[in-house]
């Protein structure tokens, strides 16, 4: 029985591995030559060529850390985490306030029925959204929603300084649907967006950001405990 | 042997990065830009990750160099922020669903057939260099072969940082190399010791 590639590996790299094994290859042809290879192998990555870093990088990072420096993340000291704990505290209390101020229904708000709209409640696991997108909310409660919502983002304590590639990649991915929207709001005083679709892209909105506050509001709990 | 470990950073240079001299801060990208690039494409596989892996790096290395109290040697302090963002990436659900489509020409099918997991047999015949070989391997396999291999990293080291067992970093490693064998010596027969036993 000829060694495993583990067990050559084992003694490419000097690391334990038993001397029936070590006996067998100093003694068949075959395992040398694939122990052998392996060092070769070995050689020829470390001498792969470095690959020089694409023109312009440098700029493209001192722009991101001058985008960064207004919301530079806090050094994980014991008064961070003891901060934190507060922050996520004292968020969860605005997100309640705030939250409740946001217009519900035709007792809170005259004008159209709000039925179906989306509200967020605070809950022991977080946030949670209650319904899906509203055809009733009219256009003035869902800007209201919507500012309100960007009040909860501005409220909420910087993300810690190490997140998941999971959380930061869904929370670029809202922030950029929240900046397509933008863009596309912004063309609303075209006259090609009718009031309806002005009406849905600002529902999209305040959908989005909802999720965002929930994922900002999931990571600023992670970072408490 | 690991690129970082051979660059060496005058003292005066560093004492000025740490106090905040842009300038500084430009020649150590200079000086570690290349080794970082190149351990991120070599890890990713993928030209658009690694551009995002050399950024996040350096905005990290020198959002936090005025911190940087010299308990470890400078260049292993930004290899590790940088071998983090790599396995940040690998961990994504995004570079996952990403990886058939962004990569290298002509190999989306032998791509999309390794998350089928190919048999090493089904490669033979395919001569190429260890370059190509090893943007071949499965990202995982990859990043083992490329931390232990060449940046020196023990299993120990390679099971914690990505949250699996030393058993796991060793078997992606022996796996890894036995793919490499396949696709590297295919007019030598192309069959390991172990592949000859599992084949016949």
């Amino acid at each position: 029985m000829h060694a495993s590639i583990e067990q050559l590996l084992n003694l490419r790299d000097a690391a334990p591995e038993s001397s029936d094994v070590a006996d067998h290859v100093n003694g068949c042809q075959r395992c040398q030559a694939e122990l052998g290879r392996l060092r070769i192998v070995q050689v020829g990555l470390q001498s792969l060529p470095e690959i020089p870093a694409p023109d312009g990088a440098w700029q493209a990072v001192s722009r991101a850390r001058a985008g960064s420096q207004s919301r530079k993340p806090m050094a994980f000291t014991g008064w961070f985490w003891a901060g934190s704990m507060a922050a996520a505290l004292a968020v969860a209390v605005v997100l309640f306030g705030l939250l409740n101020q946001v217009p519900r229904g035709p007792e809170s708000m005259p004008g159209p029925s709000m039925s179906g709209s989306t509200p967020v409640l605070v809950s022991r696991s977080g946030i949670e959204t209650a319904g899906s997108a509203v055809e009733a909310d009219s256009m003035a409660e869902l800007m209201t929603r919507s500012q309100q919502l960007e009040q909860v983002l501005r409220a909420m304590p910087e993300g810690p300084q190490v997140v998941s590639a999971d959380t930061a990649g869904t929370i670029s991915v809202l922030e950029d649907r929240v900046a397509l929207i933008d863009y596309q709001l912004t063309m609303g005083g075209q006259p090609e967006l009718s009031a309806a679709q002005l009406q849905r892209l600002w529902q999209e909105r305040v959908d989005v950001m909802n999720s965002l506050v929930q994922v900002r509001y999931a990571q600023a709990q992670r970072a408490s405990f | 042997m690991s690129r970082f470990s051979e660059i060496q950073i005058a003292p005066s240079l560093l004492a000025r990065a740490v106090a905040g001299d842009s300038q500084a801060h430009e020649g150590l990208y200079r000086a570690f830009s290349g080794p970082v690039y190149t351990l991120a494409r070599r890890m990713l596989g993928q030209p658009a990750q690694a551009d995002e892996v050399l950024q996040d790096t350096f905005v990290e290395v020198l959002d936090g160099i005025g911190k940087f109290r010299g308990e470890a040697p400078v260049s292993a302090w930004i290899r590790k922020i940088a071998v983090s963002k790599c396995l940040m990436h690998l961990r994504s659900a995004w570079y996952r669903k990403g990886r058939s489509i962004e990569g290298i020409p002509g190999v989306v099918e032998l791509v999309l057939q390794d998350q089928a997991g190919t048999r090493e047999s089904d490669l033979a015949g395919v001569g190429m260099d260890l370059e190509n070989a090893l943007a071949r391997l499965h990202p995982v396999g990859r990043a083992v072969v490329w931390l232990y291999d060449v940046e020196g990293y023990t299993h120990v080291e390679i099971a914690e940082m990505l949250g699996k067992t030393v058993s796991f970093s060793k078997s992606q490693l022996a796996r890894s190399h036995q793919r490499l064998q396949a696709m590297l010596k295919p007019e030598q027969g192309g069959l390991t010791c172990m592949q000859a036993s599992n084949n016949s």
